[in-house]
């Protein structure tokens, strides 16, 4: 098992500088995989950054766990408490006149990943998200 | 400068490109936002955007590229897409937007679609 962390400012700028850090912790993965939890990643940090703080750009950490048959992640904010996992599914059905972007991020968030939970504690949100990954072809 | 996105323009018999390469998300997407809104706002009714070069989409893509296909019908123009790469394109399907977009596997096709 392998563990990663990152902390970085919740400025938009930074979603480049957590893709990197997911593609970094995560090589040789797979890249179907890596692009599931880069998309999931950066869906839940986008929020955080542009609804999550009020006044002031907060931390964002991620705490990434990499074991033989899963990946991990743990994002932290000490913006205003909100479980995003709370938004109803957008319809995805809706025809061009009835679409809406709302919700969207977040959808593909429970879609990507095998597991999600939200908690609060010690004022922070904590996202935690979980994807099962293939045995590597060597473990056989 | 981080260079996550690149946005570039052409004419194609009457047609605009709009070629779109790097990553589209929360940050980078509004630069795309605002060269095909200009495109629009200048009087362009038929664009194609090549996403060839495209190799990430988040919702913030998909918003942006979303606006501007009902700003375009709703003057009567028209938006398509091609040559999107397949982890992009499984994006679209996810959020169901393969069936609300026209795709094309080529800009060639696309261009053509217009007559």
């Amino acid at each position: 098992m392998k563990r990663y962390t990152l902390e970085v400012t919740a400025d938009l700028p930074n979603l480049k500088v957590i893709a990197d850090f997911i593609a970094s912790s995560l090589d040789g993965i797979g890249d179907g995989v890596i692009y599931d939890i880069q998309l999931a990643v950066d869906e839940i940090c986008s929020n955080i950054m542009l609804y999550g703080y009020r006044e002031s750009k907060g931390p964002i950490s991620i705490d990434c766990t990499v074991g033989d048959r899963y990946v991990q992640l743990e994002i932290a904010d000490e913006g205003i408490p909100f479980n995003p996992l709370s938004l109803p599914d957008p319809d995805i059905r809706a025809d061009l006149d009835h679409r809406k972007i709302g919700g969207l991020g977040i959808y593909f968030v429970k879609t990507t990943m095998d597991e999600t939970a939200y908690e609060f504690k010690d004022g922070r949100n904590i996202l935690t998200i979980k994807k099962m990954v293939n045995a590597p072809p060597s473990a056989e | 400068m981080s260079g996550t996105l690149d946005v570039s323009n052409r004419k194609v018999n009457g047609i605009d490109i709009v070629v779109i390469r790097g990553r589209m998300d929360a940050h980078s997407s509004s630069e795309a936002g605002t060269n095909i809104n200009g495109l629009i706002e200048g009087g362009s009714r038929r664009i194609v955007v090549n996403l060839g070069g495209l190799e990430y989409i988040s919702s913030s893509g998909l918003r942006i590229l979303l606006a501007a296909l009902k700003q375009l019908k709703k003057e009567g123009g028209d938006l398509k897409l091609a040559s999107l790469q397949h982890s992009v394109l499984e994006v679209f399907s996810m959020a169901g937007f393969d069936r609300i977009f026209s795709l094309f596997d080529d800009e060639e096709n696309a261009v053509n679609s217009f007559e």
